[in-house]
């Protein structure tokens, strides 16, 4: 059993190897320190409210239920992100349908993506050209820009190669600049 | 937002009450599938020697070398399949290394020309019967963590050499196309088997 402190203090890595050796408590202090992030990441690569809900609540789940296989030594904060984004990956697997609408609608008959950004404000501009991406992409742009994960990390997120992960972020910082210009020219 | 987050929080502590952890430190589920697996093929040579009256068949040196890389690909798969990171990523190579060298021998030691018949369909059903166990307990085994493609075909290539590692020490017959058709072939579809069977299963927990 850790003798680990589970104080407001403690390390997210002291945290998550008290709580994977019995003590409950340092549960509810991880899920305070990265609910709400991991929700809000989330609801930035999909912007939709309710599976930004879902996908955390299935993060946390999965983190209960695998705790034994956090291993000493492990950086928690990319492992708890990995979590989450290998769930997410899970339900756009099962859902096959990688394209999103910022809205979470469906795009109208005849209507393309650029008529739909060119409508709204910067930042939902920006939101509507983001899931445009690929979700691969908008998993690199969104990890290295918004959450600061180095592209090491990144690529332990996403279980990829250094320079996959930075190519794929280089990609779709390309593709966001492409929509939004298409945007402002319009 | 905040009644969400406490409702969520109720449901974890009440999950992590409930539940121990439903996956087990790896070493411990790499120990449990190399039971699995021994145990068919330990149960399976016992069939064939001892129900069927089907000694084991004798084969030169580097026949036995076949055996020996089938049985090294089918350890390293396991612990590829369930193992974490870099250890995971080196035991993978390995695995699909070693792998692909054991299939190649285990042809070898069948060279030769053959007229397959009817009853050669034999070793495809043991085949498809030796690795059904070890298949399924492996993709169960994966269901509680995160699906990685590369993860399930190491699970399901392990379990598909375990039954023409029992096919190597028992086959009698001779012949390229036999072991081809009637060995690879069943191995091959045991694989694809596995790894649809883990992919379209529901993971219960998301952790690499």
């Amino acid at each position: 059993m850790s003798e680990t402190c589970v104080g407001a203090a403690a390390s997210d890595e002291a945290l998550m190897a008290a709580f994977r050796d019995g003590r409950q408590a340092a549960l509810s202090l991880l899920f305070d320190r990265y609910a709400s992030r991991i929700q809000a990441a989330i609801l930035r690569l999909t912007s939709d409210g309710a599976l930004a809900r879902d996908i955390t609540q299935t993060t946390f789940l999965s983190l209960v239920r695998g705790r034994a296989r956090y291993a000493d030594g492990c950086r928690f904060r990319p492992w708890v992100y990995a979590i989450a984004m290998n769930a997410l990956r899970d339900h756009m697997r099962r859902r096959k349908r990688e394209v999103l609408v910022a809205d979470g609608g469906a795009l109208l008959e005849g209507e393309s993506h650029v008529d739909r950004i060119r409508d709204l404000g910067l930042e939902a501009r920006l939101r509507a050209a983001l899931v445009q991406l690929p979700l691969e992409q908008r998993q690199a742009v969104v990890l290295h820009h918004v959450e600061g994960f180095a592209f090491a990390e990144i690529a332990e997120i996403a279980h990829c190669s250094r320079s996959a992960a930075k190519v794929r972020a280089h990609r779709g910082y390309r593709r966001l600049r492409e929509l939004l210009e298409v945007g402002e020219e319009a | 937002m905040s009644e969400d987050m406490d409702a969520m929080r109720r449901v974890l502590m009440v999950e992590a009450a409930r539940s121990s952890p439903v996956a087990r430190p790896w070493r411990r589920d790499a120990l449990a599938l190399l039971v699995v697996h021994g145990a068919m093929v330990v149960a399976a040579l016992a069939v064939a020697l001892w129900v069927l009256d089907h000694p084991p068949t004798l084969r030169p040196a580097w026949g036995s070398a076949s055996t020996v890389l089938l049985a090294t690909a089918t350890l390293a798969g396991l612990i590829s399949a369930v193992s974490l990171g870099r250890l995971a990523r080196q035991f993978r190579t390995t695995s699909f290394a070693v792998g692909a060298l054991a299939v190649s021998a285990h042809l070898a030691v069948f060279w030769g020309p053959s007229a397959p018949l009817l009853h050669d369909a034999d070793c495809a059903l043991a085949e498809l019967a030796i690795a059904a166990i070890p298949a399924t307990i492996t993709v169960l085994t994966l269901r509680r963590f995160a699906y990685r493609f590369p993860r399930a075909v190491s699970g399901g290539m392990a379990a598909a050499l375990t039954g023409l590692l029992v096919l190597d020490l028992t086959c009698p017959a001779n012949g390229l196309l036999h072991a081809v058709l009637f060995h690879a072939l069943p191995a091959a579809l045991v694989l694809v088997a596995a790894v649809a069977a883990r992919a379209r299963g529901v993971s219960y927990s998301h952790v690499p």
